[in-house]
Parts: structure tokens; sequence; C-alpha cells
């Protein structure tokens, strides 16, 4: 019987190493691409290392158009839409789970539909919109459509909802405005469930390559992904290891933060699924 | 300082009325307790006077001032809740504080408050601690301390002790007793345990259905019950009701500590401390007390230390009995029962109201059922 047991343990690892290797071999191949040369790069039977590690490719895909300004544009318009989501998404979520009011759940409702309708649905109507507003080609447009998120509200409301109500009462005894309770209290309690949707929405909105794709086409207001996808047509053929550099440089800043915040992320996922 | 009167009160909920006009007036310093089964509406009461909920009709008075439409911050009030509703983001100290931040209290006197209210809870070691990481012993003086440092008028109090482990809800019992000394403030109490509203409180307040049963010091409550509610909910176990055949619409009540149980071979079992002088009495045969007398057989028996009480059948009914003495009956034994005249409650079959002993004998041939309780020849042997 023990062996049984042990046998069971090794399949259950072999199988997690399985998985994480499916996950991990894109993020390595890509790592070790951009230090290739070209000519590494399209060999067959390909090859593992490099055979010299060339650190330029990095430079060279950076200096091969605005990166620095892709890359604050990036940052900033990310940034900007979680902190208008969060703006807009904290009262919205306290309404809903806390006010009893006409058409409150046909609302809902509503935001919740809003959540099943994807971006290349809507974009037209959009477009044509923010063209009239004269807004294409500007940092707004990549921001605005996004100021508020049906998913942020959903995932608060449910937050909200799970703090009981004498805590919200014991607060209104103590003299605390709504305001105050909303921000000062409801907002602490429900971190774990803010820093799930902060990296969601940052996730998302730092990759969207579609909609800055749709809504933008001058340099001086394109973000990352669209100026990686850029180094693909030049140079005739498709120059992979610069490419790959690129989105090097593209996923760094959300490697880092995943680092970082490994422990606070877990936990935040560990407290919104048992919750 | 504050009276708190409740005038006309009624509540009524999606249609439905759990509070009929109800007239209360808690006066100024007192500590009263609303007491009553779960869903009478001690609760709703208590949150009504905290503004945490609305007042369908009538006039809630705190002070010289009408509070329907004051906000539950500015009615001068603090409240406990029964899960403590403390803040679990703060410290202790910040849960402290944060009433008096929003009140505006300067910084040197917060600290200064903070300190002195640490101390008399004893919570001086923990004001850096976070709420999840206390006692619940703890977490209730925290909740304690928020309520006090704001100096309250009135002190609400929704079931504060009833999630602490018996020998702690004891001591805090007590502790709330020397608090409400100490404040000399209006302490307003809601407990379902009528052990604790007796303990605690110098004006009860019994509730039943939305109404109130009955007003009264803890006393009063316990001697002069007003219906058949209040007399079975005070005291345990409650009070024996029975219903006799010779008296049509009255039913008869006695508590089980007052009766007593006689043993065959005399000896007595059960006796109220005034048995005990009444015996003398008893033993003379010219003008012997009245009661009720009959023969009864043990039916079961719980033994709690202190006292043990017995199930008792006879052909008036059965009867709970509570006895101090260290003897026990056994199951199956034969005893004699005995009830005296003034320890008889009457109420009224139907409508439950109390009759007093002067109406009872004015509606029925009450001696009928009564008898000279002198058995000088079994009496004289008994009294452990």
């Amino acid at each position: 019987m023990p062996h049984v047991h042990k046998m069971l343990k090794w399949l259950e690892l072999a199988g997690m190493m399985m998985v994480a290797l499916i996950f991990v071999f894109p993020f390595v191949w890509m790592f070790l691409t951009s230090f290739k040369s070209l000519q590494e790069v399209i060999q067959f039977p390909p090859q593992w290392l490099p055979e010299t590690w060339l650190w330029e490719n990095v430079v060279k895909a950076w200096d091969s158009g605005p990166f620095l300004t892709y890359f604050s544009n990036s940052v900033l318009v990310a940034l900007s839409i979680l902190i208008l989501q969060f703006l807009t998404g904290v009262p919205a979520a306290y309404a809903f789970a806390r006010y009893r009011f006409k058409g409150r759940n046909w609302l809902f409702g509503l935001s919740l539909i809003a959540l099943m309708i994807p971006p290349q649905i809507t974009f037209l109507p959009v477009f044509l919109e923010l063209s009239q507003w004269k807004l294409i080609n500007t940092l707004w447009a990549l921001i605005l459509p996004y100021s508020a998120s049906a998913f942020g509200i959903f995932l608060l409301r449910q937050a909200f909802m799970q703090v009981p109500e004498e805590i919200v009462e014991a607060a209104r005894l103590d003299q605390a405005s709504e305001w105050q309770i909303m921000w000062n209290l409801m907002v602490p309690m429900a971190r774990p469930v803010l820093v799930t949707f902060g990296l969601f929405s940052f996730i998302y909105h730092w990759n969207d390559y579609f909609w800055p794709l749709v809504m933008t086409n001058q340099e001086l207001v394109r973000t990352l992904p669209i100026g990686i996808a850029m180094l693909k047509q030049s140079e005739g053929g498709v120059a992979w290891h610069i490419v790959m550099a690129g989105n090097l440089i593209l996923v760094l800043p959300i490697l880092l933060i995943f680092f970082l915040a490994q422990r606070q992320i877990i936990r935040a996922f560990v407290y919104s699924g048992v919750k | 300082m504050a009276e708190v009167v409740l005038k006309q009160i009624v509540k009524t909920f999606d249609r439905q009325t759990v509070i009929q006009q109800l007239d209360l007036t808690i006066s100024n310093g007192s500590f009263t307790v609303l007491v009553g089964p779960s869903g009478c509406g001690k609760t709703t009461t208590l949150r009504m006077i905290a503004g945490l909920e609305t007042v369908t009709e009538g006039e809630i008075w705190i002070g010289d001032q009408k509070v329907n439409d004051l906000p539950p911050g500015k009615r001068d009030l603090a409240m406990v809740f029964q899960n403590y509703a403390l803040y679990p983001t703060m410290t202790v100290k910040e849960n402290i504080e944060f009433g008096l931040k929003n009140r505006k209290v300067r910084k040197e006197e917060r600290e200064q408050l903070i300190r002195e209210i640490a101390e008399i809870v004893g919570l001086s070691d923990y004001l850096q601690r976070k709420p999840s990481t206390l006692s619940g012993g703890q977490r209730q003086r925290v909740a304690l301390a928020r309520a006090m440092v704001k100096k309250p008028k009135v002190f609400l109090m929704d079931e504060p002790l009833s999630n602490l482990d018996a020998t702690l809800r004891h001591q805090m019992r007590t502790e709330l007793i020397e608090l409400h000394k100490q404040l000399g403030a209006t302490f307003i109490y809601v407990t379902h345990d009528q052990v604790e509203a007796m303990s605690m409180g110098d004006q009860i307040v019994v509730m039943d259905r939305g109404r109130i049963q009955q007003t009264a010091s803890p006393m009063e409550l316990y001697q002069e019950p007003a219906n058949r509610f209040v007399a079975r909910f005070i005291g345990t176990p409650s009070m024996n009701i029975l219903t006799l055949p010779d008296l049509p619409g009255l039913q008869l009540g006695i508590r089980p500590e007052r009766v007593m149980l006689i043993r065959e071979d005399g000896s007595a079992f059960s006796f109220h401390a005034e048995w005990q002088r009444t015996k003398p009495d008893l033993q003379r045969a010219d003008n012997p007390p009245e009661g009720i007398s009959a023969e009864g057989v043990i039916l079961g028996r719980e033994v709690l230390g202190a006292e043990t009480l017995y199930k008792v059948q006879t052909q008036l009914g059965a009867f709970a009995v509570k006895s101090h003495s260290d003897l026990l009956l056994n199951q199956d034994e034969k005893v004699l029962v005995r009830l005296r005249k003034q320890d008889l409650y009457f109420f009224d079959a139907a409508a439950g109201q109390r009759v007093r002993e002067q109406d009872a004998f004015a509606r029925h041939a009450l001696e009928a059922i009564l008898s000279p309780l002198t058995e000088p020849a079994v009496l004289g042997v008994g009294g452990r």
C-alpha cells in the first residue's frame, strides 16, 4: 500500500511539472531567442542556447522606435484606467451592495451584461463617437472607454456584501459619513479583492493590442504592444530575435510586479476563492 | 445624562407589525434591561432608539429632544453589538479613536482619553494590536472602550455577553454593573437571558410579540408577575401552571421552589426558606395555614449539585419542583405535595392576565380546594 501511495505522489508531481512546463516554456524560449543572432533563430534543428549572448538585441529593439514614448504611454494608460475604474467602481459597488433603491437589481443586471460583451462588438460605435469628440489618436481614446469596469464592480460588490452590517452601523454611531464608511472601512476590508482586480485590470490593459491598434495610428500615442508588433514589419524579413527582445521589454514589468507582490497575489486569490 | 421616552411606538416591516403601540420611560441613570424570547421586538426597539431603524409611528425622546429624524451619530449614544462589530483593519487604538476623530476632538485630548479608557478596561498593552489577534473577552473590552470613550448620555447594548463563555460572562456581568455605577449614564441592555436580566437590571422590561408584558424591578417581577407569560418567563424552571376542573376559567400557578415535597417517612424534601419559618405554625393544630395537598410520585430528577429538579406527577397534574436538599428522592418514590395558599398565583385561563387572590376568591369557591395543611405527625419528623 505505501508503494501505491508513493507512486500516486510521484504521478501528481509529474503532472504538475508538466503543466508548469507548458506554461513556462514559451517564456523560456522567448528569453533565449531574444539573445540569439538571427542565424541561430531560424536554423534547424533549433539550437537551445545562444552561442554568444547578444545583450545588444534588447538595445536594438529599444532603439528601433520611440520605445520610451510607447513605454510611458503604456504606463500612463494602464495606470489611469486602473485609477478611474477604482474611483467609479468603489461607489457603484458600495451602492449595489448596501443601498436599497428602485431598479437596483435591474441596473446591476445591466452592468453584468456589459461584462459579457467583448470590445470587438462595441468598438465601432465607440470609435465613431470618439472621433466625433475628436479624441481619436489621443490617449483619451485608450483610457475613457475603460473608465468603468463591470468586472470590478461585480467583484467589489461581492466583497462589500461580505462585510457585516453591524460594522457599518457601528461606524454610523461613530458619526462617520457614508463617504468615510466607504473609503476608510469598506475599501481596506476589501483589500485582497482590490489587489486581485488591480492585477487583472493592469495586465489586461498593459497587454491590450486590439483597442490601441484601432484607436491610434500615430507613434506618439501608441502603446508597447503595438510598438513591438511594428518591429515585425521592419527590415524586409522578420527579425525574430529583435521582436523577442521587444517582448522581453513588454513582459518584464509584469514579471517584476509578480515577483514583488507574489505573496499578496496568492493570498488575494485564496481569499476571493474561499469567500 | 438623559431620560429616554418612547411614545406610542409602532414598527412594521413589509406590512408586518413587529412593535405595537409601545410606551416606555427609561429614567435617567437607570440600568434598564429589555428581555424576552427571540422575535419579541426587543432588539428592534433598541435599534430604533439608536436610530439604526426608522420608527413607523410614534415618538422617541432622548432628554428634551425628539430624535425621530436625528441620525444615529447625533443622538449622543453609544452601542455595543453582539458580535462586537470592531473595525477589522484598524488597531485597537484606531478603533477607539475613530468616533473621536469624527467628532473633531483634538489630538492631545484624544490621546489622553484613549489612555484613560484603555487603563479602565485593561487594554493598555494591546493598543497597537489588530482585533483579530485578540480573544473574545478582549474584543468585548475594545467594544466597550469604543463606546465609553465617547462619554455618551445613553449606552445601548445588544446581547453583548452572549458570545462569551460562562465564566467570562459572569465576570463581565459584574464589571458592567460596576461600570454603570461609575459612569452614572443610562444603560439600555437587550438580552434573551432572564438570569442576566434579573442580575443586572434595576428596571426590567419583559416583552413578547411586540408588546411590553411588564415593566418592573427584578424582585417585583418575580413576586408579582402581571400575567402568565411573565410568570413563566422569570425563574428557572418555569412556574408550574395547573388547570383544575374545580376552577373553570382560572389557572393556578406555583413556583417550583415553593412546592414542598414530603417523603413517606415524613422528612421534608423541598422547601423554600420561608417554609422553615412557618413550620411552628404548621405544627399548631388550632390555626393551621391553608393550602393544597396532593399525593404524587416522582417521575424524574435532574441533579445539579446545589439543587435538584424533580418532575412529580399528582392528580392535580405534573409539577416541576426545585429542592435544595442534599438527599435525593428516587424515581417512582411516593411523596406528599404541599402548596401554601400565599404561594399560589391565579391567571385568567384565556387571556393569561393575573387575577388577584381577592378576585379569584370572589369568583370561585376557592375554599373548596384548600384544606388545612397541618399534619403534625408527618411534619414533626421532617425539616431537613
